[in-house]
Protein backbone atom coordinates (compact mmCIF):
# COMPACT_ATOMS: atom_id res chain seq x y z
CA UNK A 1 0.00 0.00 0.00
CA UNK A 2 1.49 3.34 -0.94
CA UNK A 3 1.58 6.42 1.25
CA UNK A 4 -0.90 8.11 -1.05
CA UNK A 5 -3.59 5.52 -0.51
CA UNK A 6 -3.03 5.36 3.25
CA UNK A 7 -3.80 9.02 3.79
CA UNK A 8 -5.15 10.60 0.61
CA UNK A 9 -6.52 13.67 2.41
CA UNK A 10 -3.09 14.66 3.71
CA UNK A 11 -1.53 14.58 0.27
CA UNK A 12 -4.60 16.05 -1.47
CA UNK A 13 -4.35 19.06 0.83
CA UNK A 14 -0.71 19.57 -0.07
CA UNK A 15 -1.10 19.01 -3.80
CA UNK A 16 -4.24 21.14 -4.17
CA UNK A 17 -2.67 23.92 -2.11
CA UNK A 18 0.38 23.99 -4.36
CA UNK A 19 -1.74 23.92 -7.53
CA UNK A 20 -3.95 26.68 -6.11
CA UNK A 21 -0.82 28.79 -5.51
CA UNK A 22 0.37 28.18 -9.08
CA UNK A 23 -3.05 29.07 -10.48
CA UNK A 24 -3.23 32.15 -8.25
CA UNK A 25 0.20 33.18 -9.52
CA UNK A 26 -0.98 32.69 -13.11
CA UNK A 27 -4.12 34.69 -12.35
CA UNK A 28 -2.09 37.56 -10.90
CA UNK A 29 0.34 37.55 -13.83
CA UNK A 30 -2.46 37.45 -16.43
CA UNK A 31 -4.32 40.11 -14.45
CA UNK A 32 -1.29 42.39 -14.53
CA UNK A 33 -1.03 41.81 -18.28
CA UNK A 34 -4.73 42.45 -18.71
CA UNK A 35 -4.49 45.69 -16.75
CA UNK A 36 -1.70 46.78 -19.06
CA UNK A 37 -3.95 45.96 -22.05
CA UNK A 38 -1.56 43.28 -23.21
CA UNK A 39 -2.77 40.72 -25.74
CA UNK A 40 -0.40 38.17 -27.27
CA UNK A 41 -0.42 37.70 -31.05
CA UNK A 42 -3.83 37.82 -32.66
CA UNK A 43 -5.66 37.27 -29.37
CA UNK A 44 -8.12 39.93 -28.34
CA UNK A 45 -7.96 41.69 -25.02
CA UNK A 46 -11.27 40.11 -24.03
CA UNK A 47 -9.61 36.73 -24.42
CA UNK A 48 -6.90 37.65 -21.93
CA UNK A 49 -9.58 38.89 -19.52
CA UNK A 50 -11.60 35.69 -20.00
CA UNK A 51 -8.59 33.45 -19.34
CA UNK A 52 -7.80 35.57 -16.27
CA UNK A 53 -11.35 35.04 -14.97
CA UNK A 54 -11.39 31.30 -15.74
CA UNK A 55 -7.98 30.77 -14.14
CA UNK A 56 -9.11 32.58 -11.01
CA UNK A 57 -12.24 30.41 -10.79
CA UNK A 58 -10.09 27.30 -11.18
CA UNK A 59 -7.75 28.59 -8.46
CA UNK A 60 -10.72 29.05 -6.15
CA UNK A 61 -11.92 25.51 -6.89
CA UNK A 62 -8.53 24.05 -5.99
CA UNK A 63 -8.41 26.32 -2.96
CA UNK A 64 -11.79 24.99 -1.86
CA UNK A 65 -10.55 21.39 -2.23
CA UNK A 66 -7.38 22.36 -0.31
CA UNK A 67 -9.42 23.77 2.57
CA UNK A 68 -12.04 21.03 2.63
CA UNK A 69 -9.48 18.23 2.65
CA UNK A 70 -7.48 20.03 5.36
CA UNK A 71 -10.61 20.33 7.49
CA UNK A 72 -11.64 16.74 6.82
CA UNK A 73 -8.20 15.33 7.69
CA UNK A 74 -8.42 14.34 11.33
CA UNK A 75 -4.69 14.62 12.13
CA UNK A 76 -5.18 18.23 13.18
CA UNK A 77 -8.60 19.36 14.43
CA UNK A 78 -8.58 22.65 12.53
CA UNK A 79 -12.30 23.23 12.90
CA UNK A 80 -14.59 24.80 10.34
CA UNK A 81 -14.30 28.23 11.93
CA UNK A 82 -10.55 28.38 11.25
CA UNK A 83 -11.33 27.92 7.57
CA UNK A 84 -13.02 31.31 7.52
CA UNK A 85 -11.69 33.30 10.48
CA UNK A 86 -7.91 33.82 10.52
CA UNK A 87 -5.63 32.84 13.42
CA UNK A 88 -8.07 30.39 15.05
CA UNK A 89 -6.36 27.17 14.00
CA UNK A 90 -4.70 25.15 16.77
CA UNK A 91 -2.04 23.94 14.31
CA UNK A 92 0.64 26.48 13.24
CA UNK A 93 -1.80 29.23 14.12
CA UNK A 94 -0.03 32.15 12.48
CA UNK A 95 0.89 30.37 9.25
CA UNK A 96 -2.49 28.71 8.77
CA UNK A 97 -4.02 32.10 9.62
CA UNK A 98 -2.16 33.71 6.73
CA UNK A 99 -3.77 31.19 4.41
CA UNK A 100 -7.21 31.87 5.86
CA UNK A 101 -6.63 35.59 5.43
CA UNK A 102 -5.58 35.10 1.81
CA UNK A 103 -8.69 32.98 1.22
CA UNK A 104 -10.93 35.67 2.75
CA UNK A 105 -9.37 38.34 0.54
CA UNK A 106 -9.80 36.19 -2.57
CA UNK A 107 -13.38 35.46 -1.57
CA UNK A 108 -14.02 39.21 -1.32
CA UNK A 109 -12.43 39.71 -4.74
CA UNK A 110 -14.51 36.90 -6.26
CA UNK A 111 -17.79 38.05 -4.72
CA UNK A 112 -17.32 41.66 -5.72
CA UNK A 113 -16.35 40.56 -9.22
CA UNK A 114 -19.64 38.68 -9.45
CA UNK A 115 -21.57 41.90 -8.71
CA UNK A 116 -19.17 44.21 -10.49
CA UNK A 117 -21.84 45.96 -12.58
CA UNK A 118 -23.90 46.79 -9.51
CA UNK A 119 -20.90 47.80 -7.43
CA UNK A 120 -19.41 50.24 -9.87
CA UNK A 121 -16.04 50.02 -11.55
CA UNK A 122 -14.15 52.23 -9.10
CA UNK A 123 -15.28 50.38 -5.97
CA UNK A 124 -14.79 47.01 -7.62
CA UNK A 125 -11.25 47.95 -8.63
CA UNK A 126 -10.36 48.97 -5.09
CA UNK A 127 -11.49 45.61 -3.77
CA UNK A 128 -9.87 43.83 -6.70
CA UNK A 129 -6.47 45.16 -5.68
CA UNK A 130 -6.77 42.96 -2.57
CA UNK A 131 -5.66 40.10 -4.83
CA UNK A 132 -2.19 41.68 -4.77
CA UNK A 133 -2.22 41.31 -0.98
CA UNK A 134 -3.63 37.79 -1.09
CA UNK A 135 -0.83 36.45 -3.25
CA UNK A 136 2.14 37.09 -0.88
CA UNK A 137 0.01 35.89 2.03
CA UNK A 138 -0.57 32.65 0.13
CA UNK A 139 3.15 32.29 -0.60
CA UNK A 140 4.14 32.80 3.04
CA UNK A 141 1.32 30.50 4.15
CA UNK A 142 2.64 27.76 1.89
CA UNK A 143 6.24 28.26 2.94
CA UNK A 144 5.44 28.50 6.65
CA UNK A 145 2.82 25.78 6.97
CA UNK A 146 3.90 23.19 4.46
CA UNK A 147 6.32 20.60 5.75
CA UNK A 148 7.29 20.12 2.12
CA UNK A 149 9.06 23.50 1.99
CA UNK A 150 12.41 21.76 2.52
CA UNK A 151 12.04 19.84 -0.73
CA UNK A 152 14.20 21.23 -3.52
CA UNK A 153 11.50 21.11 -6.23
CA UNK A 154 9.07 22.85 -3.89
CA UNK A 155 11.56 25.65 -3.29
CA UNK A 156 12.07 25.95 -7.04
CA UNK A 157 8.32 26.16 -7.47
CA UNK A 158 8.07 28.98 -4.92
CA UNK A 159 10.97 30.73 -6.62
CA UNK A 160 9.24 30.40 -9.99
CA UNK A 161 5.98 31.82 -8.65
CA UNK A 162 7.76 34.77 -7.04
CA UNK A 163 9.89 35.42 -10.13
CA UNK A 164 6.82 35.37 -12.40
CA UNK A 165 4.89 37.90 -10.34
CA UNK A 166 7.90 40.15 -9.73
CA UNK A 167 8.75 40.13 -13.45
CA UNK A 168 5.15 40.98 -14.33
CA UNK A 169 5.15 43.81 -11.77
CA UNK A 170 8.40 45.28 -13.09
CA UNK A 171 7.19 44.96 -16.68
CA UNK A 172 3.95 46.73 -15.73
CA UNK A 173 5.90 49.49 -14.00
CA UNK A 174 8.19 49.81 -17.02
CA UNK A 175 5.37 50.08 -19.53
CA UNK A 176 3.03 52.21 -17.40
CA UNK A 177 4.49 55.52 -18.45
CA UNK A 178 4.72 58.63 -16.31
CA UNK A 179 2.35 59.57 -13.52
CA UNK A 180 1.12 58.03 -10.28
CA UNK A 181 4.61 58.12 -8.82
CA UNK A 182 3.45 57.19 -5.33
CA UNK A 183 1.64 54.04 -6.41
CA UNK A 184 4.47 53.00 -8.69
CA UNK A 185 7.06 53.55 -5.99
CA UNK A 186 5.03 51.48 -3.53
CA UNK A 187 4.65 48.70 -6.08
CA UNK A 188 8.38 48.80 -6.87
CA UNK A 189 9.35 48.62 -3.20
CA UNK A 190 6.88 45.78 -2.55
CA UNK A 191 8.09 43.90 -5.63
CA UNK A 192 11.67 44.22 -4.44
CA UNK A 193 10.95 43.46 -0.80
CA UNK A 194 8.90 40.28 -1.19
CA UNK A 195 11.70 38.04 -2.56
CA UNK A 196 14.17 39.42 0.00
CA UNK A 197 11.72 38.83 2.85
CA UNK A 198 10.88 35.36 1.57
CA UNK A 199 14.55 34.42 1.31
CA UNK A 200 15.28 35.71 4.81
CA UNK A 201 12.23 33.93 6.17
CA UNK A 202 13.08 30.63 4.50
CA UNK A 203 16.66 30.62 5.76
CA UNK A 204 15.71 31.58 9.30
CA UNK A 205 12.48 29.61 9.41
CA UNK A 206 11.46 26.49 7.47
CA UNK A 207 14.99 25.65 6.30
CA UNK A 208 16.48 26.04 9.79
CA UNK A 209 16.33 23.21 12.34
CA UNK A 210 13.37 23.05 14.72
CA UNK A 211 10.96 24.94 12.50
CA UNK A 212 8.10 22.52 13.11
CA UNK A 213 8.23 23.22 16.85
CA UNK A 214 8.67 26.98 16.42
CA UNK A 215 5.82 27.17 13.90
CA UNK A 216 3.40 25.77 16.43
CA UNK A 217 3.02 22.22 15.18
CA UNK A 218 2.01 19.60 17.74
CA UNK A 219 4.89 17.51 19.08
CA UNK A 220 3.02 14.24 18.81
CA UNK A 221 -0.25 12.47 19.36
CA UNK A 222 -0.38 13.48 22.97
CA UNK A 223 -0.08 17.15 22.06
CA UNK A 224 -3.54 17.23 20.57
CA UNK A 225 -5.78 15.05 22.71
CA UNK A 226 -8.82 15.79 20.56
CA UNK A 227 -7.09 14.43 17.48
CA UNK A 228 -5.94 11.17 18.97
CA UNK A 229 -9.25 9.30 19.11
CA UNK A 230 -10.17 10.15 15.55
CA UNK A 231 -6.77 9.13 14.29
CA UNK A 232 -6.65 5.83 16.02
CA UNK A 233 -8.53 3.98 13.34
CA UNK A 234 -7.63 3.55 9.75
CA UNK A 235 -8.74 6.23 7.35
CA UNK B 1 -8.07 48.59 -41.19
CA UNK B 2 -9.27 49.68 -37.78
CA UNK B 3 -11.73 47.49 -35.82
CA UNK B 4 -14.51 50.00 -36.47
CA UNK B 5 -14.30 49.38 -40.20
CA UNK B 6 -14.24 45.59 -39.95
CA UNK B 7 -17.47 44.11 -41.34
CA UNK B 8 -20.02 42.91 -38.80
CA UNK B 9 -19.74 39.24 -39.78
CA UNK B 10 -15.96 39.34 -39.54
CA UNK B 11 -16.17 40.77 -36.04
CA UNK B 12 -18.60 38.07 -34.98
CA UNK B 13 -16.34 35.45 -36.49
CA UNK B 14 -13.30 36.90 -34.72
CA UNK B 15 -15.18 36.90 -31.43
CA UNK B 16 -16.30 33.30 -31.93
CA UNK B 17 -12.74 32.30 -32.68
CA UNK B 18 -11.59 34.14 -29.58
CA UNK B 19 -14.15 32.43 -27.38
CA UNK B 20 -13.13 29.08 -28.84
CA UNK B 21 -9.50 29.83 -28.02
CA UNK B 22 -10.49 30.78 -24.49
CA UNK B 23 -12.41 27.52 -24.06
CA UNK B 24 -9.47 25.52 -25.39
CA UNK B 25 -6.99 27.34 -23.16
CA UNK B 26 -9.22 26.88 -20.12
CA UNK B 27 -9.60 23.18 -20.90
CA UNK B 28 -5.85 22.72 -21.15
CA UNK B 29 -5.25 24.67 -17.94
CA UNK B 30 -7.82 22.51 -16.14
CA UNK B 31 -6.28 19.29 -17.43
CA UNK B 32 -2.78 20.51 -16.54
CA UNK B 33 -3.86 21.56 -13.05
CA UNK B 34 -5.62 18.26 -12.36
CA UNK B 35 -2.71 16.23 -13.69
CA UNK B 36 -0.32 18.42 -11.73
CA UNK B 37 -2.28 17.82 -8.54
CA UNK B 38 -2.13 14.05 -9.00
CA UNK B 39 1.58 14.13 -9.86
CA UNK B 40 2.35 16.41 -6.92
CA UNK B 41 0.40 14.22 -4.51
CA UNK B 42 2.39 11.22 -5.69
CA UNK B 43 5.61 13.18 -5.49
CA UNK B 44 4.93 14.34 -1.95
CA UNK B 45 4.00 10.80 -0.92
CA UNK B 46 7.31 9.43 -2.13
CA UNK B 47 9.63 12.34 -1.34
CA UNK B 48 8.64 13.44 2.13
CA UNK B 49 10.38 12.09 5.22
CA UNK B 50 8.62 9.30 7.01
CA UNK B 51 7.37 7.65 3.88
CA UNK B 52 9.11 4.35 4.55
CA UNK B 53 6.44 1.80 5.19
CA UNK B 54 6.69 0.29 8.66
CA UNK B 55 4.11 -2.26 9.60
CA UNK B 56 2.45 -1.74 12.95
CA UNK B 57 -0.52 -3.48 14.39
CA UNK B 58 -3.53 -1.32 15.07
CA UNK B 59 -4.97 -2.16 18.46
CA UNK B 60 -8.40 -0.82 17.63
CA UNK B 61 -9.49 -3.14 14.91
CA UNK B 62 -6.68 -5.62 14.81
CA UNK B 63 -5.90 -4.73 11.23
CA UNK B 64 -2.42 -3.76 10.15
CA UNK B 65 -1.68 -0.23 9.04
CA UNK B 66 1.28 1.13 7.16
CA UNK B 67 2.99 4.12 8.72
CA UNK B 68 3.76 6.04 5.63
CA UNK B 69 2.88 9.70 6.01
CA UNK B 70 4.27 12.29 8.35
CA UNK B 71 0.80 12.63 9.77
CA UNK B 72 0.37 8.93 10.18
CA UNK B 73 3.87 8.59 11.60
CA UNK B 74 3.00 11.15 14.24
CA UNK B 75 -0.16 9.29 15.11
CA UNK B 76 1.20 5.80 15.49
CA UNK B 77 3.99 4.30 17.53
CA UNK B 78 7.50 3.76 16.35
CA UNK B 79 9.40 0.52 16.75
CA UNK B 80 12.35 0.25 19.15
CA UNK B 81 14.56 -2.44 20.61
CA UNK B 82 15.99 -3.18 24.01
CA UNK B 83 14.57 -2.72 27.51
CA UNK B 84 13.60 0.82 26.82
CA UNK B 85 11.49 -0.45 23.98
CA UNK B 86 9.22 -2.40 26.28
CA UNK B 87 8.64 0.67 28.40
CA UNK B 88 8.06 2.70 25.27
CA UNK B 89 5.75 0.07 23.90
CA UNK B 90 3.70 0.04 27.07
CA UNK B 91 3.41 3.79 27.08
CA UNK B 92 2.62 4.06 23.41
CA UNK B 93 0.22 1.16 23.45
CA UNK B 94 -1.91 3.02 25.93
CA UNK B 95 -1.61 6.12 23.81
CA UNK B 96 -2.85 4.24 20.77
CA UNK B 97 -5.68 2.60 22.64
CA UNK B 98 -9.30 3.19 21.62
CA UNK B 99 -10.83 6.56 22.27
CA UNK B 100 -12.83 5.42 25.27
CA UNK B 101 -9.76 4.27 27.17
CA UNK B 102 -7.60 7.34 26.56
CA UNK B 103 -6.35 8.70 29.85
CA UNK B 104 -3.91 11.46 30.69
CA UNK B 105 -0.55 10.19 32.00
CA UNK B 106 -0.49 9.70 35.74
CA UNK B 107 3.17 10.66 36.11
CA UNK B 108 5.97 12.18 34.13
CA UNK B 109 8.50 9.86 32.45
CA UNK B 110 11.36 8.84 34.74
CA UNK B 111 14.89 7.77 33.95
CA UNK B 112 15.65 4.06 33.99
CA UNK B 113 18.61 2.30 35.56
CA UNK B 114 18.67 -0.42 32.89
CA UNK B 115 21.80 -0.32 30.73
CA UNK B 116 21.35 0.59 27.10
CA UNK B 117 21.19 -2.43 24.86
CA UNK B 118 21.40 -2.65 21.11
CA UNK B 119 20.28 -5.62 19.11
CA UNK B 120 22.25 -5.88 15.92
CA UNK B 121 20.91 -7.46 12.77
CA UNK B 122 24.31 -8.97 11.91
CA UNK B 123 25.18 -12.60 12.75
Amino acid sequence: MTALTVNPLWFSTRACGTIALILLTATVVIGIGSAARYAPGRAGRFEVAAVHRNTSILALIFLAIHILTALADTYVPLGWISGLIPFFAPYRTFWVGLGTLAFDLLLAVALTSAVRLRLGLRRWKKVHHLAYAAWPLAVFHGAGTGTDTRLGPQLLLYAGCVAAVIAACWWRLYTAGPGRIGARLTAAVAAGAIPVLLYAFLTAGPLAPGWSHRAGAPAGPGAIPAAAPANGGPQ
Amino acid sequence: MSPRHVPHDARISARDNGLRRVRTATGWITVAATTGAVVLAGGYASALPGTTAAKTSAPTGGSDKQVSTPGAAARTTSTATGPAASATSAATASAAAPAASLQPPTQAPVTTSAPPQTTSGGS
